[in-house]
């Protein structure tokens, strides 16, 4: 996996921080879109903790936007990467010390409003998951959550269900297969155009 | 490893599943990371994986626990104890149909009281099985795969059972050795319930299950008794000659004295006996059927339910139209048993209540079962 971003991807970013530090609100509301979603869903994966994912997710544009007004982001090409870096950091911050907000050094920077629109469908597409999840044999159930949750191999899961390596990872990849397949039909009806984005505020 | 769909780099479900497990190393997964601020479709399927993850962990303890208790159950004992099982089922079944030698029956273990077939716990031969006796009770802890609600280590590879069709505890039977039998269980093994093509899942078959367990029906307490008094009025009604009657009434006494000391066995030989023995009360084709359904014979509680339900005077109709209904559960038609069940909530009664709660399941069960796509069952 190449950590280098894509010409496309790249030009993108050169011009998204360009027009951030011209004051272009709206390249603001582009960049949050554009990124809260990876963001949040590393915060959550990282903390599982949902909530405190929202805020670290605010706090990451917050630190973001404020690097890019003050020009601290020297390879605007690799935005991405900086914005992965500081959602590390903040984190792992989190992780250390379980606080919400950062510094008051931040307290200037209007804070980015996340869009709850998709946290309010989150909970249909929890729903769909569980129900898929729910709809699974308990053998097949035990292999998701040996492998999920324990994060346990498959060679080890396989010895403990007393079944072979080969069943153990055919069964669970056509059950990864499964709820991903009908998480993304599902994320696909909520998607909105950016434009028809209600809750994003420009920063002032 | 299969790569997710629409990913452009083709990253693998299993670094997504990594990352979500936490098992990724730490380099790995910054580059992952990278790559989801510019991925969409992997965000989209860390999201879903995260959240099956966190609704794994929140029932891993129920999903533990019914693992745990059913290894008990896994298929390596409940293939072979369902086949010693269908043996004596069949056995049972011809020694019982044997009326003319009622000294000479075997006392034979009833079957456990189990869906109709072995294979509705049984992962197809693509897969591996599943731990397929892993019926759960009302509480979520495993039970025995038979209606009794107690001692789930009752199942054992050699066949030998001490399961109880209901809550009370049968003698263990001598398995007898028999080729016919063998050769009967090839047929009478094939279910009703679930084949290849309709095959139930775990909780579809543990739910008819448990609509399908035969709670004992009260003794009979009318003036006729079993505890040995003089039969009623309604033996007397029945137009029974004198003699016939002395000795239906007799059996049925004892019958009935079998009954309550809960040796179902003996109780539906004399019963069975009774209601040969000439024109005879429907209390007695009622108690026969029960006790019939009680052995795991529902096919031939069958006819003496009916012959109840055909009389129309007793006032055991409404429970043998529930009776009935357990019957055809256990049979797997569950057409009729639904329409049995409609027929005993008609009347006011303490059936009714009973039979409404168990129309409301069945009726739940087959939906489930058309919306999964199983076969309808007869």
């Amino acid at each position: 996996m190449s950590t280098e971003p894509k010409p496309a991807q790249a030009i993108a970013a050169i011009d998204l921080v360009s027009r951030i530090q011209s004051g272009d609100a709206g390249a603001e509301e582009a960049l949050v879109l554009q990124y809260q979603r990876a963001v949040i869903a590393i915060a959550r994966i990282r903390t599982h903790d949902a909530t405190a994912a929202f805020d670290i997710a605010q706090d990451v544009f917050m630190a973001v936007l404020k690097a890019i007004r003050e020009g601290s982001i020297r390879e605007p090409e690799h935005l991405s990467a900086f914005i992965q870096g500081t959602t590390r950091n903040l984190v792992n911050n989190y992780l250390r010390t379980r606080t919400r907000r950062a510094e008051s050094a931040l307290d200037d920077v209007e804070e980015p409003r996340i869009d709850p629109i998709p946290n309010l469908e989150s909970s249909e597409r929890w729903s769909l998951v569980r129900n898929e999840v729910a709809k699974f044999s308990r053998m097949d159930q035990q292999i998701l959550l040996m492998s999920l949750v324990d994060g346990l191999s498959l060679a080890v899961i396989a010895q403990r269900l007393e079944i072979s390596h080969d069943v153990a990872r055919a069964r669970k990849s056509r059950m990864v297969r499964k709820i991903i397949e009908r998480f993304e039909a599902v994320s696909q009806k909520s998607l909105e155009p950016p434009s028809q984005n209600r809750s994003l505020r420009p920063p002032q | 490893m299969r790569e997710i769909m629409d990913c452009e780099q083709g990253t693998t479900s299993e670094v997504l599943e990594g990352y979500v497990a936490g098992t990724l190393d730490a380099a790995s997964a910054d580059r992952l990371e990278l790559h989801l601020l510019e991925c969409p479709h992997c965000v989209s399927a860390i999201e879903a994986l995260e959240i099956a993850r966190e609704d794994l962990a929140s029932r891993a303890h129920e999903i533990r626990t019914r693992s745990t208790n059913s290894r008990l159950f896994d298929f390596r004992f409940w293939v072979p104890a369902l086949a010693a099982a269908l043996i004596l089922l069949v056995v049972g079944g011809r020694l019982l149909s044997r009326r003319d030698r009622p000294s000479t029956v075997a006392r034979v273990s009833p079957a456990p009281e189990v869906p109709k077939s072995p294979e509705p716990v049984v992962k197809p031969e693509t897969q591996q099985p599943t731990a397929p006796a892993q019926p759960e009770s009302a509480n979520g802890t495993n039970a025995v795969p038979n209606p009794t609600k107690s001692k789930p280590e009752t199942v054992s590879p050699k066949g030998e059972q001490s399961v109880a069709p209901t809550h009370p505890p049968t003698e263990v039977a001598q398995q007898p050795p028999s080729t016919p039998a063998q050769q009967e269980i090839s047929k009478s093994a094939e279910p009703k319930v679930s084949t290849k093509a309709n095959r139930l899942t775990d909780e579809q078959a543990l739910e008819l299950f448990r609509l399908s367990d035969v709670r004992v029906a009260p003794a009979y307490t009318a003036a006729g008794s079993a505890a040995g008094t003089k039969p009623g009025k309604a033996t007397q009604q029945a137009g029974v000659s004198e003699s016939g009657q002395i000795a239906g009434n007799t059996l049925f006494q004892q019958g009935m004295i079998s009954y309550v000391e809960k040796d179902y066995v003996r109780a539906a030989e004399l019963l069975d006996l009774a209601a040969n023995a000439g024109k005879h009360p429907p209390e007695v084709d009622f108690y026969l059927g029960v006790c019939r359904l009680i052995n795991g014979h529902p096919k031939d509680a069958k006819e003496p339910l009916q012959r109840v339900i055909a009389d129309g005077k007793s006032s055991q109709v409404p429970a043998a139209h529930l009776y009935l209904a357990k019957a055809y559960m256990q049979e797997g038609i569950l057409a009729e048993a639904e329409s049995e069940l409609q027929l005993a909530a008609i009347r006011p009664g303490t059936v009714k209540a009973e039979a409404t709660a168990l129309l409301a399941r069945l009726r739940a069960l087959r939906k489930s079962m058309s919306d999964s796509g199983t076969a309808p069952l007869p």
